[in-house]
């Protein structure tokens, strides 16, 4: 690779002094650099790094606004106490593992299969890979409202037509019924959040040589031994990126399933970033609240970490 | 000669001052100090101790008559007020932006160069954006919220008294029990902090129609125990098989809709006692609730009030608990009008349990108004009651609370409906003025730590609709729970 050549005009103005003018420039184009940089500084200080400190502090004190603005008082480690004493925890992280794999998984696992089916000669191929475009520019407020109202078991359009055509006799109560709740959630998930895997899967498979496909084929292998040892690998990192995302994101979701149940009924949803908004916006206990969001930023933190080593593996 | 900043030492000088700038920040706010303010020196910070007086800015009570008041000039200054005034995403009404425009009108009068900021929140916002009003301490002088929130933001400090400071004619004009304790637009101690401008009765809605098929005679009703048998009886009704919904889609609008069980026997649910006395009161209670979760459609696990709202105006289930304000929602609902009119929707008052010491019915009321924020400017706090008052004056309370009864004296319903917007109301309000007249009138209540044991009861309650836990289980294991979340509370 040719590396570009450094301008030094001024090396040609004044040659007695060789560097002096040159380093000045650089010197200013550096400070420039670096003065340019300060709003982004400022910025990501502002709307980031200070909620993060002021989380981390609140964590560590008892602050409930019901006993005054100003009782806020450092308490240590009293808020995560709490959250261990919570009779409820481990409803809490069950829900929360059901949901952010399911929600991870399964979206990834369709968008997949869609991809293999769209990735050759259809007709109206480019109608078909729009319209299932068209779960991922909906409003999350919009689809989880939408779904509740599917769902719903007095007189959701799920029980009606599943009655119609003879599947049921009696309505299902698809987020009322223990057995029925977390099957619809992440259906609802995978039916929002498909698209997006779809559309990075479908590029990888157009990525790979055709000519590695054609000569499979002449080797005599099958479709299936075709995804299995060529397809695959080949999009093996994009999965993998996908996969650390959708964790990424699923841990943090609070709107799609606050929407959809409201965490219930009673905690049966609830996971950590609807228990989040509860405990600090109902019950007011704003380091309790921040307690939670720390464990969960610290999760994400090593989903996070995980994702840049990717990051940085797929650009060596 | 000058060193030249490497980009390590650039980097080292922004986190150091980064982190200076967030200690400096995150810091505790200096203590205020009995010494007598500079000149420079910000408001000293309120505080909610009574008495009220010496909490805010000497204001003289005008005697005047509302004519008098408000033809009078209070001030000239160009004040500003930030008001935080509720709408319905759902259901954005004119009547709510022609008591804007009014209530401004009628301000002006006294504060010909004043400005008022309406700030519109939608309902199911307005708590959260309040604490954080006060949170922030944003320069918002009032606020309206319903009498469930008074006693967080008395406890929290985040309201200013109004005793002592309002004109005479206001108070004149007010129903007096509504000013009484244990009102919700009251503190605990006391004081009073909200300029009412709707009294919100609660009681039964169920469907009379179907009772009278039924044979069973409204009066029944009265007890715990009548009202489950007459649950039962419309059971057995075509298309009825579980008549009763709880909100049960929430925790707070689940305990919103089993309060009255608790009511009705002397108690709340969150009435525990270190010495146990509340056991078999709470217990039966509980049990009549069971009872009724019995006669309630799976559905309702998931649905809130506007569900329940929309199954009982589209006729699919057959009694529930609400409010006089569901007039306007039924008849949004119920647009054919089968099922909210004179002859279908029949109102009972609240059953008593076998504990209650009183053995009658009974109905309750919250209030609704507006609240005047600590983080209201000194210079603002007069102007800002003047709004507060002329926004809940009588003609504005009965003209624009569609279904409550405002909490006003001197109207008749014939005066009233000469200003209402819907005049076939006439029939809802006379129903409640009936309940009003021949009921127990209890105005609702809290309780200590009322947020968190609703937390917890809500997933408990849920097991006890699923036979999972007993009655008698769902208080042992609830007393558990909340006696050491009272005992937090009270030591606050």
């Amino acid at each position: 690779m040719v590396k570009p050549q450094a301008i030094t005009p001024a090396a040609e103005v004044t040659p007695g002094k060789p560097g002096l003018f040159s380093s000045r420039l650089k010197r200013d184009e550096l400070l420039l650099g670096y003065a340019l940089l300060v709003p982004s500084f400022l910025f990501i200080g502002l709307v980031i790094g200070y909620p993060l400190v002021r989380s981390a502090q609140l964590s560590l004190n008892r602050f409930k606004l019901t006993a005054g603005v100003d009782s806020e008082q450092f308490c240590g480690l009293c808020n995560f106490q709490s959250l261990l004493r919570d009779p409820f925890l481990e409803v809490y992280l069950r829900n929360q593992a059901i949901w952010v794999l399911g929600a991870t998984f399964l979206p990834i696992l369709f968008a997949l299969i869609l991809a293999l089916l769209m990735d050759r000669e259809l007709r109206g191929r480019w109608f078909w890979r729009s319209v299932v475009l068209i779960p991922w520019m909906m409003p999350i407020a919009t689809t989880a409202l939408t779904w509740r109202w599917i769902y719903d078991r007095q007189w959701g359009l799920l029980n009606y037509y599943l009655r119609q055509v003879g599947v049921i006799s009696q309505n299902v109560g698809f987020l009322t019924d223990k057995l029925w709740l977390w099957p619809s959630i992440l259906l609802m998930a995978m039916w929002m959040w498909f698209p997006y895997n779809y559309v990075a899967i479908l590029a990888a498979l157009q990525a790979i040589p055709k000519e590695m496909r054609e000569a499979a084929r002449v080797d005599g292998c099958t479709s299936w031994k075709e995804i299995w040892y060529i397809t695959l690998p080949s999009i093996r990192p994009v999965l993998n990126l996908l996969i650390v995302l959708g964790l990424i994101w699923s841990m943090n979701d609070f709107t799609a399933i606050f929407l959809l149940t409201e965490g219930g009924p009673g905690i049966d949803s609830t996971t950590l970033a609807p228990l989040v908004y509860k405990v600090s916006f109902r019950y007011y206990d704003l380091g309790k609240g921040a307690a939670i969001g720390m464990v969960l930023m610290i999760i994400s933190l090593i989903f996070g970490a995980i994702y840049l080593q990717m990051v940085k593996a797929e650009e060596k | 000669m000058k060193k030249r900043l490497t980009r390590r030492e650039f980097l080292k000088l922004g986190a150091f001052g980064s982190a200076a700038f967030l200690v400096a920040r995150c810091a505790p706010a200096p203590t205020p100090t009995t010494a007598p303010a500079g000149p420079t020196s910000p408001p000293p910070v309120e505080t909610a101790a009574p008495p009220p007086a010496e909490t805010m800015a000497p204001a003289p009570v005008s005697d005047a008559t509302y004519e008098e008041w408000i033809n009078t000039v209070a001030s000239t200054d160009p004040l500003e007020i930030r008001i935080a005034h509720w709408f319905d995403p759902n259901n954005p009404s004119e009547h709510n932006q022609e008591l804007i425009d009014w209530a401004t009108g009628e301000w002006k009068k006294r504060y010909p160069n004043g400005k008022i900021n309406w700030e519109l929140i939608g309902w199911g916002e307005i708590d959260q954006k309040t604490a954080g009003f006060v949170m922030a301490n944003e320069a918002v002088d009032i606020t309206y919220n319903w009498g469930g929130a008074t006693e967080n933001w008395c406890s929290g400090d985040f309201v200013l008294p109004l005793d002592g400071q309002m004109p005479q004619w206001w108070i004149d004009s007010r129903i007096p029990a509504t000013l009484q304790p244990p009102s919700n637009g009251l503190c605990s101690d006391g004081r009073l902090v909200m300029a009412a401008m709707g009294m919100e009765n609660q009681a039964m809605i169920v469907r009379a129609d179907l009772l009278e098929a039924a044979g069973i005679d409204p009066a029944s009703l009265a007890s715990q125990e009548g009202f489950v048998a007459a649950m039962q009886a419309l059971s057995k009704q075509p298309g009825f098989e579980k008549p009763y919904a709880f909100k049960m889609g929430a925790d707070w609008s689940m305990m919103d809709s089993i309060l009255f069980a608790w009511r009705g026997n002397g108690l709340t649910p969150g009435d525990f006692r270190p010495d146990g006395s509340e056991k078999d009161a709470w217990v039966q209670s509980a049990e009549f609730v069971k009872k009724l979760m019995e006669l309630t459609p799976e559905a309702a696990l998931n649905w809130t009030w506007a569900e329940v709202e929309q199954a009982y105006s589209t006729g699919q289930i057959a009694a529930m608990d609400h409010g006089n304000w569901f007039y306007s929602v039924g008849k949004t609902l119920d647009t054919e009008g089968k099922i909210v009119n004179e002859k279908v929707t029949g109102l009972v008052p609240y059953p008593y349990g076998p504990s209650s010491p009183e053995k009658k019915p009974y109905i309750t009321f919250s209030l609704t108004g507006f609240y005047l924020l600590k983080t209201s400017p000194e210079k603002n706090r007069r102007a800002a009651l003047d709004l507060m008052a002329i926004l809940s004056q009588t003609k504005a309370a009965w003209k624009h609370q569609d279904g409550t009864v405002p909490p006003t004296t001197g109207w008749t319903i014939e005066d009233r409906l000469k200003e209402a917007y819907d005049p076939s109301i006439a029939w809802w309000w006379k129903r409640w003025e009936e309940m009003n007249q021949t009921s127990r009138i209890l105005p609702l209540t809290g309780f200590l730590a009322r947020d968190e044991i609703t937390g917890a009861a809500y997933p408990l309650l849920v097991s006890m609709y699923r036979n999972e836990i007993t009655p008698e289980q769902l208080y042992t294991q609830l007393r558990e729970i909340a006696l050491p979340l009272i005992e937090a509370a009270r030591s606050q």
